[in-house]
């Protein structure tokens, strides 16, 4: 019988793990499940979601200063319909609802589709003011990071190029641009769909989340940042440059084989000299280079609210390999939103900052705010006396006689950058530029690729430069 | 023990209130068709007061908790069966009564079980019935929603396996009360094998995984041998692996487990449309009346679970299962409490064939575990579950108070 007794306690104990297991997966179901479910893509099978929208005003999308971008109106016939009043500068950011269009959603429109609904805030007060209020017809507003005029800007400065801008804070993470060209007017998508979906340029794909590309000279922030925290000695150096380096029986040459003689880290890294990162990249060895590269996150994905896709960083086999990584070719490929985070870190004394692009959702009647985006800490990838060292060295690359990055130039403020002319197998190099500024307090860090656009001193720089010059002075 | 009736009452109170506002809400919001409706609606907070009160004239020391738990469940059922499929609810009243009635009579009746243990060739009757009353709707069987595990008389469905399930209990308690052998275990295992595979052959995987356990449970409650357990978890291990490369429909159910979105218009659409609903209600719920568990597919029967979850959110889903952790830590109390090796075993084997099946139906709607079809215990719409239900906590409440007459026999010994 004691036996039976201890048994039966044995069995109170295996119910109670059964009995309290529910109990647990049920909070982590609320906690981490919940909201992907109902954003996922699958919902579209949530009738919920459906019956809601029909009944809901959608809400609208708003800039930083509460410009209107995206609107929902109703139509004659009782239908809705969404109007997009900024269409192809914020056609990938803003995305679209697959409410509208069945056939799918993206951008700010799929991650706050909720949000747009006025599905959040269970917070059964704001439920209830809503249903005697508007008769929870409206959903609520979102209100982006990005700055309207900015956005236009970097939109006119990329009209008939491939590319991408992307401008943020670089303390806060909030992104102030994020363009994508060639564009689409979204307006015109129930109409051209197919077109739209299937066309040769991409023009659906978010180049500045989801583009990947090889980063070229510009990666020289990151060696040179591996180089100051594991290395340092090999920050005096000097090298003579005579346009080309044999690694292994290849040559590999420097920018149109230009020798540069004799130089020091500084001069190289202002001229962007291949030679001098290859042999430094040599010294330094793959480990260390592969070791600060994941540091800044490079073979991750970047967090934000929008698709971003996973950033591609192999391990270096061999010293081939470990010489184009030094400058940022072989085989890596990041997206141009990661590489403005490189630069960010350089600002933000060795801090990236999360990125976002949603400042606040608010209710429309009352303006009551139902959720704030806050700023937090996403690496940290180097020390402050790391990030004060790169910032000289990129204050230079713009400023310096022989700075590749001249044309960044804005008198009276000091603008820090690097240049990228980055080889591929399509055609022309990519140019691509990173920069912020004010160097000594940045308030805003620019990252432009122009696809096949040449050199990046020569294309990209002046694109950032006039991003930045407006930023700062309007 | 006027301080126990005190608390009581006052629970009872609650229970009451909940209900009076939840259907006040119910008919505002969708009026009830006719007058029936409201009278059985009345009747019900009646009922729940008569059982409570003579319940404790009769049974002084017996479970009240019972009666005040199942009050309270079986209300959350009738509220969301009104929610979903007011038709219903005038005939779950009435299941509601009989099994309150059943529940009485099963307490008198196992009050005494001795007779239940001496009764002669009881291994063999108690294991001829079980087998003719799973084995008949095979037979004689109707199959609705895939399963065919049904009998019908004049329009009554009858679900036997949920009466099964109480003579299977007594099967098993007798034969562990005598026979521990390791060949009577092997015979033991071998009749169930039989079972699972005649549940098998009916598609109903929950039955066959409620009758397959509860009997792994009651053999290691009874010989102590864990070996017994080990062997018997590994073959349930195998069992699944090859049923599911066997059977269709344990291959969708496990598959929908693993990976919901494979088909969502098709094998999954019921396990997301329940993930839906859960998610809707989020940690306060919807609010009764603001959700749409009309949504679900077998909402009112196997789904009823995410509905409350829907409309009283995470908060109330928890609460749920907190009641069946005390209904189940009452069972175990009996149990331990009970006066010999037979009734211990009986009430062993009730209160884990009861919270196995809780924890099976829940654990399957939000996808703990891979989903089978069986009913929420008090809850769910259903007569059979329901009036089964009952005389599982009835005859729990028979063997606890068996013990209580003897000691007062004892006493007025000295």
């Amino acid at each position: 019988m004691s036996n039976l007794n201890r048994n039966i306690k044995i069995l109170f104990g295996v119910f109670s793990v059964l009995f309290f297991s529910l109990i647990a997966y049920l909070t982590y179901f609320q906690i981490y499940e919940r909201d992907r479910l109902i954003t996922s893509s699958y919902s579209i099978y949530n009738r919920r979601l459906i019956e809601q929208e029909k009944k809901i005003l959608r809400g609208s999308i708003l800039d930083r200063n509460g410009i209107v971008l995206a609107k929902s109106i109703i139509e004659a016939d009782g239908s809705q319909k969404r109007e997009y009043l900024d269409g192809p500068a914020f056609a990938q950011v803003i995305g679209y609802s697959r409410r509208i269009y069945q056939q799918g959603n993206a951008g700010i429109e799929k991650a706050y589709d909720r949000e747009l609904l006025g599905m959040v805030g269970n917070d059964p007060i704001i439920v209830l003011r809503k249903l005697v209020l508007a008769k929870g017809q409206v959903g609520d507003n979102v209100y982006l990071t990005i700055d309207k005029t900015l956005q236009d800007l970097a939109y006119k400065e990329m009209e008939g190029k491939k590319g991408a801008v992307v401008a943020l804070n670089p303390k806060t993470g909030e992104i102030l641009a994020m363009v994508s060209t060639p564009s689409y007017d979204p307006n015109t998508l129930g109409e051209n769909w197919k077109e739209i979906m299937t066309s040769p340029d991409n023009v659906v794909l978010n180049r500045a989340t989801q583009g990947l590309y090889p980063p070229g000279s510009v990666f020289k922030i990151v060696t040179t940042a591996a180089v100051l925290t594991y290395e340092p000695e090999l920050y005096n150096k000097t090298f003579d440059c005579k346009g080309y380096i044999i690694v292994d029986g290849n040559k590999i040459n420097d920018f149109r084989g230009i020798a540069h003689g004799i130089e020091d880290f500084k001069q190289a890294f202002y001229r962007s000299c291949n030679s001098f990162f290859i042999q430094t990249g040599l010294d330094l060895g793959s480990e260390n280079l592969q070791s600060m590269a994941y540091n800044f996150g490079l073979d991750k994905r970047v967090p934000l609210e929008i698709d971003t896709a996973k950033n591609y960083f192999p391990p270096i086999e061999g010293k081939v390999a470990l010489a184009e990584t030094s400058i940022g070719q072989g085989k890596i490929l990041v997206t141009p939103l990661t590489m403005a985070l490189v630069a960010s870190a350089v600002a933000n004394d060795g801090v990236i900052m999360k990125p976002y692009l949603m400042r606040y959702v608010a209710e429309p009647i009352s303006g009551t705010v139902i959720e704030k985006s806050t700023p937090s800490q996403y690496l940290n990838p180097i020390s402050k006396k790391v990030a004060d060292t790169i910032k000289q060295l990129m204050i230079g690359a713009v400023n310096d006689k022989d700075g590749t990055g001249k044309a960044a130039q804005i008198p009276g403020i000091t603008v820090a950058g690097k240049t990228g002319t980055a080889e591929n197998p399509h055609g022309d190099p990519h140019a691509w530029f990173v920069g912020f500024a004010p160097a000594e307090n940045p308030q805003i860090v620019v990252s432009v690729i122009v696809e096949n656009g040449g050199e990046g001193g020569k294309v990209a720089a002046p694109i950032a430069r006039d991003i930045i010059k407006f930023y700062l002075t309007k | 023990m006027e301080e126990y009736i005190k608390t009581g009452s006052k629970a009872m109170k609650n229970v009451f209130w909940i209900f009076v506002i939840a259907f006040a809400l119910l008919f505002i919001h969708n009026k009830p068709k006719g007058f029936d409706t409201i009278y059985f609606t009345l009747a019900f907070p009646i009922l729940i007061y008569i059982v409570y009160y003579l319940h404790v004239r009769l049974f002084p020391l017996g479970e009240i908790q019972f009666i005040i738990l199942t009050s309270f469940l079986t209300e959350m059922g009738l509220i969301m069966i009104y929610r979903v499929a007011p038709d219903l609810l005038i005939k779950q009243i009435v299941w509601i009564g009989i099994g309150f009635t059943l529940y009485f009579i099963s307490s008198y009746f196992s009050k005494h079980y001795d007779w239940l243990y001496k009764l002669k060739y009881g291994e063999l009757i108690y294991f001829g019935i079980t087998m003719v009353l799973i084995a008949s709707p095979l037979i004689f069987g109707e199959e609705i929603g895939g399963a065919k595990n049904w009998l019908t008389f004049d329009g009554i469905y009858v679900q036997p396996a949920e009466a099964a399930k109480i003579i299977y209990i007594l099967f098993l308690a007798k034969y562990l009360s005598s026979k521990r052998e390791a060949k009577d275990i092997v015979i033991l295992g071998i009749i169930t094998l039989i079972i699972v595979g005649i549940f098998a052959l009916e598609k109903d995987l929950g039955m066959a995984f409620l009758f397959y356990v509860t009997t792994l449970l009651m053999i290691f409650v009874a010989t102590s041998n864990l070996l017994y357990t080990a062997i018997g978890l590994g073959a349930l291990v195998v069992g699944g692996i090859i049923s599911y490369f066997l059977f269709g429909h344990v291959r969708v159910r496990i598959e929908a487990w693993l990976n919901p979105w494979m088909d969502v218009p098709g094998k999954t659409y019921q396990i997301v449309q329940s993930l839906f609903a859960i998610a809707a209600g989020g940690f306060f719920g919807t609010g009764l009346g603001m959700g749409h568990p009309e949504y679900i597919p077998a909402v009112a029967t196997d789904f009823i679970f995410s509905a409350i979850s829907e409309e009283f959110g995470f908060l109330g889903a928890v609460a749920i299962i907190l009641v069946y952790f005390v209904i189940m830590y009452r069972g175990i109390k009996v149990a331990l409490n009970a006066k010999d090796e037979f009734g211990a075993l009986v009430a062993t084997g009730l209160i884990s064939m009861f919270s196995l099946q809780v924890f099976t139906i829940i654990g399957g709607v939000i996808k703990f575990i891979p989903l089978t079809g069986v009913t929420l215990p008090f809850v769910s719409y259903g007569g059979s579950s329901m009036v089964m239900s009952f005389v599982t906590l009835g005859m729990l409440n028979g063997i606890a108070l068996k013990e209580e007459q003897q000691d007062v026999q004892l006493k007025s010994q000295y």
